[in-house]
């Protein structure tokens, strides 16, 4: 007995010991750090100095005397997008530069924007920058329901259309305009707004919504479970509930719910196999019979408060969430 | 929020007058709590203005915080304990058009601080809950230390009290809210004591939606034996509850379980023992928008030998360590400080162009920087404030020794001595096969000369150093290194009047690659970090002790940074605090 703490200690260590790590000799990508010796042997260029993203990419190229890290980093002046490219190499062209459009972050890239591109190498101060023109912007995989833009429809207006509650208040719908202080939201163009305020009544949480008319099929296909429903949502201060219904041929609605605790712009996409029955319809999932996406609006919390939501782009994609 | 401070003034209005009620009814409510009146004025110059017409020049702040804790205990076996606080911001005037009957009004906030309940069952089980403390072990659940503060100055020891009050730092412990029980069970023979703790907190609620409850579970078992030995297991646990939301778009599960050890074998003159902890942990996150489930585990040992002379104090100590670079423990890794917070006073530069990094001034003054939460990654951190160990004990990929020696005679606290040294490197490279070797020297002494000199009037000096130094070779070279020194002294004057003098000074050298990490903590990048720059806090002042627990101060702070990189990046930041705390 009087051993057993020493017999605790020594399998302790045992068990430790007798595990085994993965033989693994380098975490992360490649990092290279430049030389007191580093140059860079050709100049930093592009092969276009004004772009159309929608129909060719643009690609870098320079060379360096030895190896290192680069990173060149692409910002929108306007839309304050940006995108990152990195590599460890002695060159940069287009099988390791290339950009297609894409962004990192939140904003997206805007058609005829300037951007700015910022070449730096790692441990070297110097940095090199080149000046580029969009004309276009990338069109992103998935098929794009609406972006509420003029310019920027890919199907045809589909007669959008709101309804509130009858005891609703200070209720207004609108298809806003990104004015200069909105420079920093995600998107270019125009987005729709709903606001309201309930509390009276039976449905006292229900404020209203928004939903379109008929469009026929969607055309989606593929199963459930790779097939998701994208959009942009800005929800105001006072905590709201969204739902979005998706409707089917057959009189099916699938529902999905969620309260948007967060500040400025943010992507939502849920899976359409995560939507729930609400009870219309034979109950029968079918990705191929979706043909009408409805917003709806409810009050969080207290009924009473005014609330309210801005929404934009809205897209569905196959095989995952929408990339940008 | 507004609704939430009116119905917490509400709640607090009823405890109080249930308390008084029960004063009158049991004597058995008590109270206590703290007041605290606070100003300070700030001011920056240097080059980092110049070209800026916009960026904040000047801040201000100052508060009335007044914390009433009432502890109400019906017998012995249980007490009920809530802190109630009021505060305003010195100036608002606001505040001076209350009307009786509403709580919260503009100007000033009353929320509910602490609620806790504890008790004893049958005398055997201790019990909290509410918003408690908990701690485990270095490797499991610890709120570690902000930097380098044993040998802090007594000025800023005394600045930094009001970070520590403010954010619950209370010896390393994380608050949380849940639940705590602890009880000791005597076993017979085998075992003199056995020690069992046990907790269960939420640190995420869930939102319905999308988001899932977060919790964390944690036990630890002591054993004790002849007061030489003692033998430990802690298990900790943070998961997502899943179910508790609508739709699971994130899961997150973490294990964490370690052996701990002391074991002495005490001599005539000698206390020799071996002491130390290893473990495990295992990691798994799932984020359904990248549909990918990340699993990850590994271990850590860290197995020392302790020499203890009984007579004259000293103590010599070295250890190995080895923590795996998949070491996974968020209850020990996250960070008690946001590198990447954004500061209160003068948050932008460059024409308000800039975010300004946080610097030695912040870390000391700014209570918002301070973090709460467990997080589920590595944060970020800023190397010239310690590259070496920066998520403490439980920093993964390092392997290597560890040196002490230590001298203290508690009995006369005359003088407190420490130096330790640490010797390690990585165990696998980052975006290299080569590796880091860190080496960090450290050690400090306290001295009360007064006592030592037996002078009636208490004087005490401090020195406290620190010394890192990062080096990696090959095709992407590392070579950076850090000072940090604090010195200070206390000087009782005339009766109850302390004079305080400190210095801080830091300086940071060389380069380093910060990593980039994902939401599982995968390195997918790096960022240059390449610095030459200094950072000193000169800080003098005085104290009025008016009797225990009840002092009024004044310091003044001159902050300089100096960027030998840039020389337009310098500053200067000068700051006035003054203080009045009544703690009863």
């Amino acid at each position: 007995m009087k051993r057993l703490p020493y017999l605790y200690f020594a399998f302790s260590i045992l068990i430790v010991f007798s595990c085994q790590r993965k033989d693994i000799e380098q975490f992360g990508p490649d990092l290279a750090i430049a030389s007191a010796q580093f140059q860079m042997t050709t100049d930093f260029t592009s092969n276009k100095s004004s772009v159309n993203l929608a129909v060719e990419a643009l690609t870098f190229a320079t060379t360096f005397n030895e190896e290192v890290t680069w990173t060149i980093i692409i910002s929108g002046t306007s839309s304050g997008a940006t995108k990152t490219i990195t590599g460890t190499s002695n060159f940069i062209d287009a099988t390791n530069a290339s950009w297609d459009g894409g962004h990192d972050g939140r904003n997206f890239f805007h058609s005829n924007e300037d951007v700015t591109t910022l070449l730096t190498v790692f441990g070297v101060d110097e940095s090199w920058s080149l000046n580029i023109t969009l004309l276009g912007s990338k069109v992103y995989d998935g098929t794009l329901l609406y972006d509420f833009d003029d310019n920027g429809l890919v199907l045809p207006d589909w007669n959008w259309w709101f309804f509130f509650d009858e005891n609703c208040a200070q209720c207004f719908d609108e298809k806003v305009k990104f004015v200069e202080e909105d420079s920093i939201d995600p998107i270019q163009g125009e987005y729709l707004a709903i606001y309201g305020q309930d509390g009276i009544g039976p449905n006292s949480f229900y404020v209203g919504g928004f939903s379109h008319g008929d469009v026929g099929s969607f055309g989606l296909t593929g199963s459930l479970s790779d097939n998701y429903f994208n959009c942009y949502l800005r929800p105001q201060e006072n905590s709201c509930e969204v739902t979005i219904n998706l409707y089917e041929a057959d009189g099916d609605v699938y529902a999905y719910k969620f309260i948007p605790d967060w500040e400025s712009w943010k992507k939502v996409s849920f899976k359409i196999s995560d939507a729930t029955y609400t009870g219309s319809g034979d109950g029968t999932k079918d990705i191929t019979t979706i043909n009408k996406v409805e917003f709806l609006l409810n009050t969080e919390g207290t009924p009473g408060h005014f609330v309210g939501y801005d929404v934009d782009y809205l897209i569905f994609t196959e095989d995952g969430p929408f990339i940008p | 929020m507004k609704t939430l401070l009116y119905k917490t003034g509400i709640l607090g209005g009823l405890i109080c007058a249930l308390a008084l009620q029960a004063k009158a009814q049991d004597k058995l409510v008590d109270y206590y709590g703290s007041f605290r009146v606070n100003t300070s004025d700030n001011r920056m110059s240097g080059n980092v203005l110049n070209n800026d017409t916009t960026s904040e020049r000047r801040g201000s702040g100052g508060d009335f915080v007044f914390d009433l804790g009432i502890k109400i205990q019906p017998n012995e076996n249980f007490r009920a304990n809530a802190i109630l606080r009021s505060a305003t911001t010195i100036g608002d005037n606001s505040a001076n058009t209350q009307q009786l009957g509403t709580l919260t009004q503009a100007g000033i906030i009353t929320i509910f601080r602490q609620v806790k309940v504890e008790g004893l069952i049958k005398d055997k089980v201790r019990y909290e809950i509410g918003d408690i403390d908990v701690k485990l072990s270095p490797y499991t659940l610890v709120n570690g230390q902000d930097l380098f503060t044993t040998y802090e100055a007594d000025v800023f020891r005394q600045r930094r009290s009001v970070l520590t009050y403010e954010n619950f730092n209370i010896e390393d412990n994380w608050r949380l809210q849940g639940f705590q029980s602890a009880t000791n069970l005597r076993l017979g023979k085998a075992i003199d004591k056995l020690g069992i703790k046990a907790f269960a907190t939420r640190v995420r609620p869930s939102n319905e939606t999308d988001q899932q409850d977060r919790f964390v579970f944690g036990t630890q078992l002591l054993a004790d034996k002849n007061k030489n030995i003692q033998v430990g297991l802690n298990y900790v646990t943070l998961f997502d509850n899943v179910g508790s939301s609508a739709d699971t778009i994130e899961k997150y599960a973490n294990h964490v379980l370690t052996g701990s050890y002391d074991i002495a074998f005490p001599t005539q003159n000698f206390r020799f023992s071996l002491e130390g902890e290893s473990g495990i942990s295992a990691n798994q996150y799932f984020i359904e928008t990248l549909n990918t489930t990340s699993e990850s585990n590994d271990f850590f040992v860290d197995l020392g030998i302790n020499v203890a002379h009984e007579k004259s104090g000293i103590t010599l100590e070295t250890a190995y360590l080895n923590v795996g670079p998949n070491f996974t423990s968020p209850g020990a890794q996250t960070l008690r400080i946001q590198h990447t917070g954004s500061p209160y006073f003068f948050p932008t530069l460059a024409n308000n162009s800039t975010a300004r990094n946080i610097n030695m001034m912040d870390r000391l003054t700014d209570i918002n920087l301070y973090n709460q939460q467990l997080s589920t990654g590595l944060m970020y951190y800023q190397p010239i404030f310690g590259n070496v160990l920066p998520y403490g004990k439980a920093t993964p990929n390092r392997q290597g020794i560890t040196i002490g020696l230590g001298h203290q005679k508690d009995s006369k606290k005359l003088v407190k001595v420490n130096l330790n040294a640490a010797l390690l490197s990585e165990i696998t490279g980052e975006g290299t096969t080569e590796l880091r070797q860190f080496t960090q020297l450290k050690g400090g002494a306290i001295c009360s000369l007064g006592q030592l000199l037996s002078f009636k009037k208490k004087i005490e000096l401090s020195l406290g150093v620190r010394q890192e130094s990062t080096t990696r070779t090959g095709s992407a070279q590392v070579d950076f290194s850090s000072l940090m020194i604090d010195a200070g002294a206390t000087i009782e004057t005339i009766h109850k009047l302390d004079l305080l003098i400190g210095a801080k000074y830091l300086i940071g050298q060389g380069n380093e690659s910060l990593t980039n990490r994902d939401a599982f903590n995968n390195i997918i990048g790096f960022t240059s970090y390449d610095i030459d720059m200094d950072q000193i806090i000169f800080a003098a002042g005085a104290r009025v002790n008016f009797f225990k627990n009840a002092y009024a101060s004044i310091d003044y702070n001159r902050f300089v940074l100096t960027d030998l990189k840039d020389v337009t990046n310098d500053y200067n930041w000068g700051n006035l605090f003054m203080n009045f705390w009544f703690k009863f």
